[in-house]
């Protein structure tokens, strides 16, 4: 057989790993965006859901829109975690359109 | 022929263990410096450490005054060195016991030559070198635990000072369409701002949230005169990402590389969110 120099194959499997390895790069820096809007939004549902029988994460959104906030997800979920008694500060205000709603009825 | 090079060392890679050793010889002076020297060596045979300790003691016992290393094994062994690089033949039992036949030793000093007792070491190749065996005996070495050992230890570690105290509130501020918690004292990464040069104030005025440690300011959506000021630390450019595109089996691959700019800034203080109505924790009763 004709002799083949050593280091032929070696470099071709590293060029294949390194090939993968900025593919799978490139395309996880885009998919990091939404991994990490699916855990702030599943931090703060499970903080949420602590409020009330009927209250979750997608009513939670709706009232912060409707109460003009523009608070992120991702503020959300850090503030769910550090702060508790912040977010249930912010739950309060926008709870209390709510109330002045069902009251005027 | 065991050659031993010994290289000074700067003083961050010599471990805790071996600098605490080293000041000690400031305050026990006549602490032998073979040992410290033979720690700091950087090439060194290790099964014949503990005998070149105990042939470096014995020569330095030689010499009453301690002195170079390099001077009094060259004057035993009449052979020239250099002074940065130490050599010394594989001690053999009978060069060793040489020394005890050569009564007659030359010093530059005058001192006496007195004929040493040598005292019984056994050739134990892998005994680890003591503290006890370097200092001299009538030294006591405080015991861990004792309050003339917490004293040296006082003297020897560097001190740390507590952390400075830090204003207790936070405010959440939106630069280049995101949104960052921010805390006075701190610095945070933002998208480049263009206009900005190093060492200008900076104020920003989206504050979307202030909390201090009794109350919270909950912007809708903005907290109204709320301001954060901060100072440009530096324009710089984000690491490069390596943009890859690539097609399998079409023989297509582009490979670009990208640096964001972005600016360091940090935040100097929170002001302007004292007359903002504040949030309570209770929820609000019903007015009639």
């Amino acid at each position: 057989m004709t002799r083949v120099k050593r280091g032929y194959i070696a470099r071709r499997r590293r060029k294949k790993f390194k090939i993968r390895a900025l593919v799978s790069a490139h395309r996880d820096r885009d998919r990091q965006k939404r991994d990490f809007r699916r855990l702030w939004i599943t931090r703060i549902n499970a903080v949420i859901r602590e409020k009330g029988v009927y209250y979750n994460y997608s009513k939670f959104i709706h009232d912060l829109y409707k109460r003009q906030l523009l608070l992120n997800r991702k503020i959300l979920a850090q503030i769910a975690i550090l702060n508790r008694n912040c977010i249930y500060m912010i739950y309060n205000e926008i709870i209390k359109t709510k109330i002045r709603k069902n009251t005027s009825k | 022929m065991v050659t031993i090079v010994i290289r000074s060392k700067p003083d961050r890679i010599i471990p805790q263990f071996y600098q605490q050793k080293l000041r000690l010889s400031t305050l026990y002076p006549s602490l032998k410096l073979p040992f410290e020297l033979t720690k700091m060596a950087s090439t060194t045979l290790t099964c014949y450490c503990s005998s070149l300790c105990s042939t470096l003691q014995f020569l330095q016992n030689q010499n009453p005054i301690s002195k170079p290393l390099s001077q009094p094994v060259s004057r035993f062994l009449s052979t020239p060195i250099s002074p940065p690089i130490l050599t010394l033949q594989n001690p053999s039992l009978s060069q060793l016991y040489a020394f005890k036949k050569d009564s007659q030793i030359d010093d530059e000093e005058g001192d006496d030559s007195e004929s040493v007792d040598l005292p019984d070491f056994k050739r134990n190749a892998f005994a680890r070198p003591k503290l006890s065996d370097v200092l001299p005996d009538d030294i006591e070495i405080p015991k861990p635990g004792t309050p003339e050992y917490d004293d040296i230890l006082e003297k020897l570690l560097p001190k740390k000072s507590p952390p400075p105290p830090r204003e207790e509130i936070f405010a959440v501020v939106m630069v280049g369409s995101r949104q960052y918690i921010v805390i006075p004292g701190r610095w945070i990464y933002t998208q480049r701002l263009k206009e900005a040069n190093v060492n200008d104030k900076i104020v920003l005025n989206k504050v979307l949230l202030v909390g201090t440690k009794t109350s919270t300011y909950i912007g809708k959506p903005v907290v109204t005169n709320a301001a954060v000021h901060a100072v440009v630390e530096e324009q710089l450019l984000d690491d490069k990402v390596i943009v890859f595109k690539y097609k399998k089996k079409k023989n297509y691959r582009r490979t670009k590389g990208h640096r964001q700019p972005i600016t360091r800034i940090k935040i100097t203080g929170i002001t302007g969110f004292e007359d903002y109505p504040a949030s309570t924790l209770e929820a609000e009763t019903v007015s009639s």
